[in-house]
């Protein structure tokens, strides 16, 4: 009897071990996944069932119409090509100045300065500032008779523009709004990076004879690639999905313009559901969105990728 | 309370470009009453869901109705809530889910067909209010009414209508300023384009009128009102912007943009509040709501006596009236009723006007002498009461089909598109009948 029970208990304590070296990892890093797949996977699959479906807000019960909305949105709707468009637009008028002025920023920045906390903390001022007041006061800014740069350019002897009226210039308007907003954050994420580059690189090729340009294109900006993926990245989705900047400058509209020289294709779905409580369209809307992120995140991943150092 | 009132405060913008959250957010923190809608102190939580402005904030109705009511503990949510934007979709979603929406609900005059056609969403008021009735002209009445003939809405105020116009730039221009003498003037739509042409004329380089969208939607409104009725869309949702509403209330504004009458100050936006401020145009058809609420503080104090108010030309007009209702989902259909009757009644519609400004939908309140004979200091004294209650005496009910505020942003889009250029005055019909056809494919029929 006592050997058998002896003989037993490791047994089953083996067993609880074993379960306990397998299971627990997958138990610890549980939630994540659960919270994925409820906020993530299952909205995602419900939006793809609702784009399969013709489905009004308090109409009929969904009915199964297979890829229709989608016909519709590329092939009848204008306003959502022309949304693709804009938002493609937007995206390079308002990314590459934006990223690439980080980057002198954070070049600044990375030097011997006094009072660097201050200067840092002023870059990223405008990140904690509502996205609604910014698209407020830039309205006024670009605003055509009121605004302050079209007093200037009346001052310089320039006719005042409509800056809503034409795509190139309400772009140029909601880029800026962009830039102002986003360019400390990028700086800041390229600061950082580049205080973990070691200072031995820099000394080394000091000594060799290298300018500070040579070094910042030969060492910098190689050694930042990771970085420079991550904030190209980032940049992608968040000009892919650009929403409140444009809705704000035509005052709180999705139709973005007299004819939708701004708007952009979150603007278009957010127009399909709520003006017109269209849920099917709006979804399929949703997915060519991700789709059309996932396009030009590959193709920016592709580009950033070639950049090259002499390591 | 009025779709005109689109961005009333800036807070409301915020919420807006929040998203849904705004609304809900409050429906949450509510104070603290549970899902039986009791507080922590027994007394019962009624929740008044609103949009614009309502005015019932301003005039106190809040305190007042619980002082008379001692278990009833009264929260008023959504003030400055954009209509179209924000209100009206949360609003739906709740009533087709079932939960979330307030015990007493706001709705406005565009929405009134679509929200209250199924009668199984509302409470039913007729089985105790129906001697309320007495309170109203007959189409403030029925319009409350669901498809089938339920009473589940309480009218609140309706949007008379005026000129408000700059005294100063009348008179730079040789314009009379004397609103008797304009109102005569331009009583026929005739005169006030010979008006319009007289002011361009001379050339002091400010716009006459705002923008296209303010004059259309009266225009629109009257014409469909001494017509047929048929604005955009008829009853069974075909098109028909080919009725002498749509038409002739565009090629006005086409008429109008031609000779230069019109600015570029799209309702609304940044430009248009800076404009009222800096006398930018000189006249704007204005409901009775917007005086106070929206170009007074707009235009600041240093412009006070400048602005005037007088009749609009034609048959004035109803821009914006709004009706409450209870939803069935109510935890306090009874309560909610009971509140929503006294909000609406026309005792508080009038003091809603004195601390607002809506113009009340009660004829009995129309002739309380507070409104009546009040007057409105910052508009030169103009005698408002008298000009909002003549531009609603006579005006014709308007019904507005399930299409009709897709089709309105259509046709409003491609007249400011014309103003500013992006469309040729000549393809304005074709630009609007495409437009149109696509709001239509999105909100109804097809997919």
């Amino acid at each position: 009897m006592t050997t058998e029970t002896a003989a037993r208990a490791p047994k089953w304590r083996l067993w609880a071990s074993k379960a306990d070296i397998k299971a627990t990892p997958y138990a610890l890093v549980s939630p994540y996944f659960i919270l994925f797949a409820v906020f993530g996977v299952f909205p995602m699959g419900y939006t793809l069932y609702a784009s399969l479906h013709a489905w009004k807000l308090g109409g009929a019960d969904p009915e199964y119409i297979g890829l229709d909305n989608y016909k519709f949105l590329l092939f009848e709707y204008d306003r959502f090509n022309w949304s693709v468009f804009n938002t493609l637009g937007m995206f390079i008028m308002a990314t590459v100045p934006q990223l690439v002025v980080a980057l002198m920023v954070a070049n600044a920045l990375n030097k011997r300065l006094r009072r660097p906390m201050l200067w840092r903390m002023l870059i990223l001022a405008p990140i904690v500032t509502s996205v609604v007041a910014v698209g407020v006061i830039f309205a006024r800014i670009w605003g055509q008779e009121y605004g302050m740069v079209n007093g200037f350019l009346e001052l310089i002897g320039i006719d005042r523009i409509d800056w809503q009226a034409e795509r190139w210039s309400s772009w140029i308007a909601i880029s800026s709004m962009v830039d102002w907003r986003w360019m400390g954050y990028n700086a800041l994420i390229f600061l950082a990076a580049m205080q973990t580059i070691p200072r031995n690189l820099y000394e080394a090729a000091t000594v060799d004879g290298a300018s500070p340009r040579q070094q910042f294109w030969q060492i910098t900006v190689p050694q930042l690639k990771p970085v420079l993926i991550f904030t190209v990245f980032v940049s992608s989705v968040g000009g892919m999905t650009m929403f409140v900047e444009p809705m704000m400058f035509d005052s709180g509209r999705l139709l973005g313009g007299t004819d939708g020289q701004y708007q952009t294709t979150a603007m278009v779905l957010v127009d399909i559901l709520r003006t017109h409580g269209n849920y099917g369209v709006s979804a399929a809307a949703g997915w060519l969105l991700f789709l059309v992120i996932g396009v030009v995140a590959a193709v920016n991943f592709l580009i950033v990728n070639r950049i090259q150092g002499n390591k | 309370m009025h779709l005109l009132n689109r961005q009333h405060g800036r807070v409301a913008l915020a919420a807006a470009a929040a998203g849904a959250l705004a609304l809900s957010a409050a429906a949450c923190s509510g104070s603290g009453a549970d899902d039986d809608g009791v507080t922590e102190d027994g007394k019962i939580q009624l929740t008044v869901s609103l949009f614009g402005t309502f005015g019932y904030t301003e005039a106190g109705l809040e305190a007042e109705y619980e002082a008379l009511h001692d278990d009833i503990d009264v929260v008023i949510e959504g003030d400055g809530v954009n209509w179209d934007a924000e209100y009206r979709p949360t609003l739906e979603t709740s009533l087709e889910t079932g939960s979330g929406a307030g015990d007493v609900v706001g709705i406005e005059e565009q929405g009134v067909v679509q929200l209250f056609s199924n009668s199984e969403h509302w409470y039913d008021l007729g089985k105790d209010y129906s001697d309320r009735a007495g309170d109203y002209v007959d189409w403030k009445w029925t319009l409350g009414q669901a498809a089938d003939g339920t009473q589940v809405g309480f009218g609140t105020d309706v949007g008379g209508m005026g000129m408000c116009y700059r005294k100063d730039l009348f008179e730079a221009a040789g314009l009379p300023t004397d609103r008797e003498e304009l109102a005569a003037a331009w009583s026929t739509w005739d005169g006030f384009k010979t008006l319009a042409q007289q002011f361009v004329d001379a050339d002091t380089g400010v716009a006459f009128l705002d923008g296209p969208t303010q004059l259309q939607n009266m225009l629109l409104g009257q014409l469909a009102g001494n017509g047929d009725g048929e604005m955009y869309v008829d009853a069974d949702g075909n098109l028909t912007l080919d009725s002498a509403a749509a038409q002739g209330s565009v090629n006005t504004i086409l008429e109008l943009n031609e000779i230069g009458a019109i600015g570029n100050f799209v309702s609304w936006s940044e430009e248009w509040i800076a404009a009222q401020a800096a006398g930018g145009f000189a006249v704007m058809p204005c409901p009775g709501w917007m005086p106070s609420g929206v170009i007074e503080p707009n235009s600041g104090p240093d412009n006070a006596g400048k602005w005037d108010m007088a009749a609009a030309p034609g048959i004035g007009g109803n821009w914006g009236g709004s009706w409450l209702a209870v939803p069935a989902q109510s935890a306090h259909p009874e309560e909610a009723a009971e509140l929503a009757a006294w909000l609406s009644a026309p005792e508080q519609q009038v003091k809603v006007f004195e601390a607002v400004g809506n113009f009340p939908s009660s004829p009995a309140a129309q002739a309380d002498p507070k409104v009546a004979d009040s007057t409105n200091a910052y508009f030169s004294d103009a005698p408002t009461g008298q000009i909002l209650a003549a531009s609603v005496q006579n005006f014709p009910p308007l019904t507005y089909s399930y299409y009709h505020p897709p089709v309105k942003g259509a046709v409003e889009t491609v007249l400011n598109g014309v103003v500013d250029g992006t469309f040729a005055p000549e393809d304005a019909f074709a630009e609007i009948q495409s437009a149109a056809e696509e709001a239509i494919e999105l909100a109804g029929g097809g997919l």
